[in-house]
């Protein structure tokens, strides 16, 4: 399976890239022919999510990912401007995401591959939430993450990666999945629970 | 421009596919506060005949047409107007939490919020007299409705245990006067103090009771018109003969 590619894009503060993001849905609602404005800004960031949350490869993640901006592109004008643009899109694209898996009736897989810095780091967060010994390999643990994220309940992934990887907030989390900020708390702590009992399950069979 | 992002756009213009004009997104969210609203509206309405089936119902006279308390209380209670109660408050709950900030409040805090918001509605229309008019116009333009709370009004007509509900046709006097009870049946009515088989003594060798002449009636007695319904605790007396103990203005009744 192949890495999913990191881009390394300018750091600018979240309120910055908001302005600039409105700015780019403004232009694409004036003029259609500067959506591709939108694409670029978020095609990587986008396809990287689709893939992590189906387990496509990013061929496959690319054909989801067309549909989201077909989408995106439809309901331009629907875009509330009160929100923040970068949740909008997650949005589309988790909500594509989730018909693709349920039109699919695939478990999405995390693609966890050696050297992929951000999806390690799932590890290393979710590490702390239970005991693993020095001792067990890199291997046999990215092995054991992948089977719990598997067969994870689809709620506490979607929350998972979010928070984890895609490194959201409550608030962004919440506009993206659409539910209150209290229940997306009540997932991560749940879905952290569940990939604890589920790791000290696997490490004792 | 990106290969990605370049293919996107050509096949955005091959397919003539455009963005949705935004009088549409306005319309559906028009649309969706218009549900949103009536689903509240319905709830409202729902609960203040609730409210008022149980606020106008004479609870004392339903234990003795029914025979228990228990009984009376489930042969009164609306069943079919807390079903629409309880569907409004889910339709209306479901359409908040579809609204643009609807999903930022929990399922729980919106459901409290539309029973809160029906029973607020609920209580100013029942309070104001808007129930009984909307509920008579019910009874009269959908027959299926009125024949089904008419079965429920039917109770009333227990004459035997000593219950007659009917509207007047006919004053004779103050204490005398004709209805029609529910199923259309004409009774001659005298208002009479009850027996007080307490005050009954033996007279003399014969042990013959007596009855104690005893003081007027409360002053729940209303005002007799024709065209009242009333309702009435007493005794039968006879085919087509009632005597009433006590007769109050029927708050609820189909007739």
């Amino acid at each position: 399976m192949e890495a999913i590619l990191v881009l390394s894009t300018p750091v600018m503060s979240t309120h910055e890239a908001g302005s600039a993001d409105l700015q780019l849905v403004r232009a694409a609602i004036a003029d259609p022919e500067k959506f591709a404005g939108i694409v670029e800004q978020y095609e990587m960031k986008l396809l990287r999510y689709i893939c992590r949350f189906t387990g496509l490869d990013q061929q496959s993640g690319e054909d989801v990912l067309q549909e989201v901006f077909i989408k995106m592109y439809r309901n331009l004008n629907n875009f509330d401007q009160s929100l923040n643009f970068s949740s909008w899109a997650y949005r589309i694209a988790h909500n594509e995401a989730l018909n693709y898996l349920r039109d699919n009736k695939k478990h999405g897989v995390v693609p966890l591959e050696t050297g992929d810095e951000e999806t390690l780091s799932l590890i290393e967060v979710l590490r702390s939430e239970v005991d693993i010994p020095k001792e067990v390999s890199r291997n046999e643990l990215v092995a054991a993450v992948r089977k719990i994220i598997t067969t994870m309940p689809e709620d506490y992934k979607e929350v998972l990666i979010l928070r984890f990887l895609e490194d959201k907030d409550y608030r962004e989390i919440s506009d993206i999945i659409k539910k209150p900020m209290g229940t997306v708390a009540t997932l991560i702590n749940r879905a952290k629970e569940h990939f604890k009992k589920s790791y000290s399950r696997i490490a004792y069979e | 421009m990106s290969k990605f992002s370049s293919s996107l756009m050509d096949t955005i213009k091959k397919a003539g596919i455009t963005p949705r004009p935004k009088w549409q997104f306005v319309a559906l969210h028009v649309l969706m506060w218009s549900l949103l609203v009536g689903s509240v509206i319905v709830g409202s309405f729902a609960m203040s005949i609730v409210f008022h089936d149980v606020f106008d119902t004479e609870w004392d006279f339903v234990e003795i047409a029914a025979g228990s308390r228990a009984r009376g209380v489930l042969l009164m209670i609306p069943y079919i107007w807390i079903i629409f109660l309880g569907v409004a408050v889910f339709v209306s709950s479901l359409l908040f939490k579809e609204t643009k900030h609807g999903y930022r409040v929990r399922p729980w805090m919106i459901a409290i919020g539309a029973v809160l918001l029906s029973i607020l509605f609920g209580v100013l229309s029942y309070a104001s007299g808007f129930t009984e008019r909307i509920e008579d116009r019910l009874q009269q333009n959908i027959p299926p409705y009125a024949k089904m709370r008419e079965h429920m009004e039917e109770m009333w007509r227990a004459p035997e245990r000593g219950i007659l509900a009917g509207k007047i046709t006919a004053v004779e006097s103050d204490t005398q006067f004709t209805l029609n009870d529910p199923l259309k049946k004409t009774w001659k009515v005298t208002i009479t103090p009850p027996l007080d088989r307490n005050e009954l003594t033996p007279v003399g060798r014969t042990d013959q009771p007596v009855r104690r002449p005893r003081p007027p009636l409360p002053p729940k007695m209303l005002k007799l018109e024709v065209g009242k319904r009333v309702i009435m605790h007493g005794e039968s007396a006879g085919e087509g003969e009632f005597h009433a103990f006590e007769v109050r203005p029927l708050r609820r009744g189909a007739f």
